[in-house]
């Protein structure tokens, strides 16, 4: 006996049973159920956890087994939890597989026993199987290995033992919410869908969060700190799409390369959104900056703290954009060091600010030394491509 | 609350440097090899704009690791609208305001000034080109963005193999005439068909060329099919 095919996006049509609806990148197509095929690469799925309901199900089908009878089957976590070789190197080595597994390992949980009825040939229609003690309601951010074995059992009797027949493997996306704008659960080739390219970055920058405001958090920063980038005036992934196919190229590219604010806010809300946050990029105008750490810059060195005369910044807005809304920032970090006039700088990252006044503790405050910096209130989310 | 940045180039200015009554107009133009000579490509996208399709192409210098320049090329309905989409790019410049470029580079163009990273931008036909320094070392962009713009200036050789171009009339007369290419090979990277009008002026409609007529007798397109390494295959077609 073996397993054919096992879906997990099986009710395109919505996520609060099963997982989301994505797809590859831009050029490539809508990831389709089964996700896992017998004989095929397998694909990954991506679950967002507020939505889903009391009761989340797969669908499998199987080959092989006894004509015209029916076999109970099951999938269960394959993982075996290392013996504890003891003592305090052995409790801390078994200590951090456990976190290793927290955040890495299984939280599909166990596909529970089903019966399965089996034609002539051997072979069963697709089954659904309800998923036990799986942990998709709680888990944080994070990209997940689930590795099921397969067993199978005649009867429901006491006698009938269980028998291993087969193994998947399935690598699984975990969110915090359904993806927000851009991105969308349409039908068809819709190239708005979540890529599992963003995924792969969104979900490994957020790992670990359980609220959105961590993940928002985690992705401004992440988007601040790439290693390889530097700042130019000049929007170069995207002012009317948002080039993210471009710019994941950059970042995987490993070679060095620019971006301007806008870059920086479509790529902080374009990834938090992904993991389920709720932001919006939003410009204002017309100002003399004080001294910021440029971006990716190390605040340990003077010519990095730099001001700029700028015709309009870009940033993301959590909600509506207003003066007292609150705001992150990918493209800078702001000297929170009361002495403007020193060499003493305080970097920080602009993560959920209120723009606000005068105020020191605001985020316009401690950016704009002259000039209005009035708001244009047009909220943008930008298609990807 | 606001709606525009205070400081904006005047379009009109440059809207009314646009020939009325010729022109040419290109498809699948992007950065050659030879418009950054001894660089080497590392990368060529194809990405899409409200304006159009862009041709992203980012070259390397192996000389220079940390020295990379990025080459957009935009390519617009017509020359009116590459004006608009140069002008969009200096909208989502933070820069508070973008110096004029060399005045011999494209219809317009603009350049960021000396202590910041080097780009710049020009309009050239329908096509609105950007030339970005894309590392941290500063690249010199301005000869990358005028060996650009010289190229699409040369005159189109006419001695190579002929072309099939054929002009479409709509019956009804509701719609300009569609002037249609009939190649017998598919271009390569770096190969573009050049449209040239005489008497009126070019556009692209529902992913056709259409002809606009600026009311003078004689009326014509030239179509070249320009690619490095290869003889250009030029037709003539006669609007009627």
């Amino acid at each position: 006996m073996q397993v054919d095919e096992v879906h997990f996006n099986h009710a395109t049509g919505s996520h609060t049973g099963d997982a989301l609806t994505i797809r590859k990148g831009p050029g490539g197509s809508p990831v389709q159920a089964p996700e896992w095929r017998r004989g095929f690469t397998p694909e990954a799925a991506a679950y967002a956890s507020a939505p889903l309901g009391a009761t989340v199900t797969i669908k499998a089908r199987f080959s092989g087994g006894p004509p015209n009878a029916t076999r109970q089957i099951r999938g269960l976590d394959a993982y075996v939890e290392p013996t504890d070789p003891g003592g305090c190197l052995g409790w801390l080595v078994v200590l951090i597989i456990k976190l290793i597994r927290a955040v890495f390992g299984n939280v599909l949980g166990d596909a529970g026993a089903e019966a399965v009825m089996f034609d002539a040939t051997g072979r069963s229609g697709l089954v659904t199987f309800t998923l036990v003690n799986h942990k998709l309601k709680t888990a944080s951010v994070g990209i997940r290995t689930t590795e099921w074995k397969w067993q199978s059992r005649p009867g429901l009797g006491k006698g009938s033992k269980w028998t291993t027949f087969d193994t998947t493997q399935h690598r699984i996306y975990t969110v915090l919410d359904t993806p927000a704008g851009p991105w969308t659960q349409g039908a068809g080739n819709d190239t708005q869908l979540p890529w599992t390219d963003a995924l792969d970055k969104a979900c490994a920058w957020a790992a670990g969060a359980t609220v959105k405001d961590a993940a928002a958090a985690a992705v401004t920063r992440a988007v601040n700190t790439q290693p390889l980038q530097s700042y130019t005036p000049s929007t170069l992934f995207g002012f009317g799409n948002y080039h993210l196919s471009s710019y994941l190229a950059a970042l995987n590219g490993g070679a060095p390369f620019q971006l301007n604010c806008t870059d920086c806010a479509d790529a902080v809300t374009t990834f938090a959104n992904l993991v389920g946050c709720d932001l919006w990029e939003g410009r204002f105008f017309d100002m003399e900056t004080r001294k910021f750490l440029t971006l990716n810059g190390n605040a340990g060195v003077e010519a990095n703290w730099v001001w700029w005369s700028w015709g309009y910044h870009e940033i993301c807005w959590l909600g509506a954009i207003g003066q007292f809304a609150q705001v992150y920032d990918g493209c800078l970090q702001l000297d929170t060091d009361d002495n403007y006039g020193d060499l003493v700088h305080v970097a920080q990252h602009p993560i959920k600010m209120t723009f606000g006044t005068t105020d020191p503790a605001h985020y316009k405050y401690r950016l704009i030394k002259s000039g209005p910096g009035d708001l244009e209130n047009i909220p943008r989310r930008r298609v990807v491509d | 609350m606001t709606t525009r940045r205070s400081r904006r180039p005047d379009a009109e200015e440059y809207l009314r440097r646009i020939p009325r009554d010729g022109g040419d107009l290109f498809r699948g133009a992007s950065a050659w090899a030879e418009d950054l000579p001894g660089w080497r490509r590392s990368t060529r996208e194809q990405l899409r704009d409200p304006e159009g399709p862009v041709r992203r192409s980012v070259w390397n210098d192996p000389k220079e690791p940390d020295a990379r320049v990025v080459v957009d090329v935009v390519e617009c309905a017509s020359a009116a609208l590459a004006v608009a989409a140069l002008l969009e790019r200096l909208d989502w410049n933070q820069l508070a305001e973008v110096p004029a470029g060399p005045p011999d580079l494209g219809l317009a163009s603009f350049a960021h000034p000396e202590g910041v990273p080097p780009a710049v931008f020009f309009a050239r036909a329908n096509l609105c080109v950007t030339v970005a320094s894309f590392a941290r070392r500063s690249a010199a962009v301005i000869p990358v963005a005028q060996a650009v713009d010289r190229r699409l200036l040369r005159e189109p050789d006419r001695q190579g193999p002929g072309l099939g171009v054929e002009a479409v009339r709509d019956p009804r007369g509701a719609s300009p005439p569609q002037v249609r290419v009939f190649l017998r090979y598919t271009m390569g990277e770096e190969g573009h068909l050049r449209f040239r009008a005489t008497g009126g002026t070019l556009e692209i409609r529902n992913d056709e060329v259409a002809f606009l007529r600026a009311g003078g007798e004689e009326a014509a397109v030239e179509v070249f099919v320009e690619e490095a390494g290869r003889p250009t295959a030029s037709g003539r077609v006669t609007i009627p």
